[in-house]
């Protein structure tokens, strides 16, 4: 009995390796065309998993380069706004005294409609020199970001074999308006606008030429610092697509 | 009779044994582990030249020159 059943468990794995020499033999050809088709394959496979091990190396640098990034914007945008906030504690400081000034001598106006007048455009030129300045701030943070989106872009081609020395360059020319900008922008906020007038005939050329003071002031950043960050950033931009990437 | 109901039953496992093994084969429990290739795709990438240049002319430095008119219309009447 024990051997017959050698004899059957003997047969049953020489029966086995048969079966699977057999479809060995189909599935791995080893001679003329199907050896080299098989070879083709096997070439073929070899450079897809290289292929696939540098994308995702790729990909991984990407990331880790997209998350630096986005840290680095947040830090910016934060600091930007915290010296904005520190310019505009000290700007008010600085003037209390005059502006306390100013709203006696409002006050002492005889003509009501006049003195509502003067106060609301005090009020305005306060206000609207904050909310420039906000506004161009808020501007830098977007012109950030796509700076951000050009480097992630950069580095792509960098990883593909391009040379982005040029591309690198204006990104850093840009960074640089960009902190220009913002030190101008900071500095705006620092201004303060304050009419200062001895008489009542002299309200209106006094808040003029407060007016006039804001208006060269504003369009001087916007046309200066502003259009050369978003122009370096342009620049930067242009410097990418010659990579034709 | 014995030994031939033996032989019966040995051609029966060799039977079930290289059928179960072809299906193995044929259904590719022998290869080596697939690739993830043609599966995964890479990682998205919506930053391209020509979105980057929208996002750039979307961008508006902005005219500072109707807030301050608003601010005319008060002066003139002081």
């Amino acid at each position: 009995m024990n051997k017959k059943f050698i004899i059957i468990v003997t047969t049953a794995i020489l029966g086995f390796a048969f079966a699977f020499s057999v479809a060995a033999q189909t599935s791995a050809p080893t001679t003329g065309a199907g050896l080299k088709d098989r070879v083709k394959d096997l070439r073929q496979n070899i450079g897809n998993i290289k292929i696939q091990t540098k994308t995702e190396l790729t990909d991984i640098k990407i990331k880790a380069k997209r998350a630096e990034l986005n840290i680095q914007l947040k830090a910016t945008q934060e600091a930007a706004k915290k010296r904005i906030e520190a310019a505009r504690e000290e700007a008010k400081k600085a003037v209390e005294a005059r502006r306390t000034e100013l709203k006696d001598k409002i006050s002492k106006l005889r003509d009501e409609k006049k003195k509502q007048i003067a106060t609301r455009l005090d009020e305005q030129l306060t206000r609207l020199n904050a909310q420039w300045t906000d506004h161009f701030s808020n501007v830098l943070n977007r012109l950030s970001e796509i700076l951000g989106k050009i480097e992630l872009r950069a580095t792509k081609a960098e990883t593909s074999g391009k040379d982005v020395t040029a591309v690198k360059a204006a990104i850093q020319n840009a960074k640089a308006a960009i902190e220009t900008a913002r030190t101008s922008v900071e500095t705006q906020a620092k201004k303060t606008y304050v009419a200062t007038f001895s008489s009542e005939t002299g309200l209106g050329a006094a808040f003029k030429a407060v007016r006039d003071q804001l208006h060269k002031d504003l369009f001087g950043l916007r046309d200066g610092a502003m259009k050369s960050a978003r122009e370096a950033v342009q620049n930067s931009l242009q410097a990418l697509k010659s990579l034709n990437f | 009779m014995n030994t031939s109901k033996t032989w019966v039953w040995v051609i029966i496992i060799i039977a079930a044994l290289a059928l179960v093994g072809w299906a193995a084969w044929y259904y590719g429990f022998f290869s080596p582990v697939a690739t993830k290739e043609g599966v995964q795709q890479p990682v998205l990438d919506r930053d391209t030249t020509a979105d980057i240049s929208n996002d750039l002319n979307s961008v508006d430095v902005g005219n500072p020159d109707q807030d301050l008119k608003n601010l005319d219309a008060d002066l003139n009447q002081l």
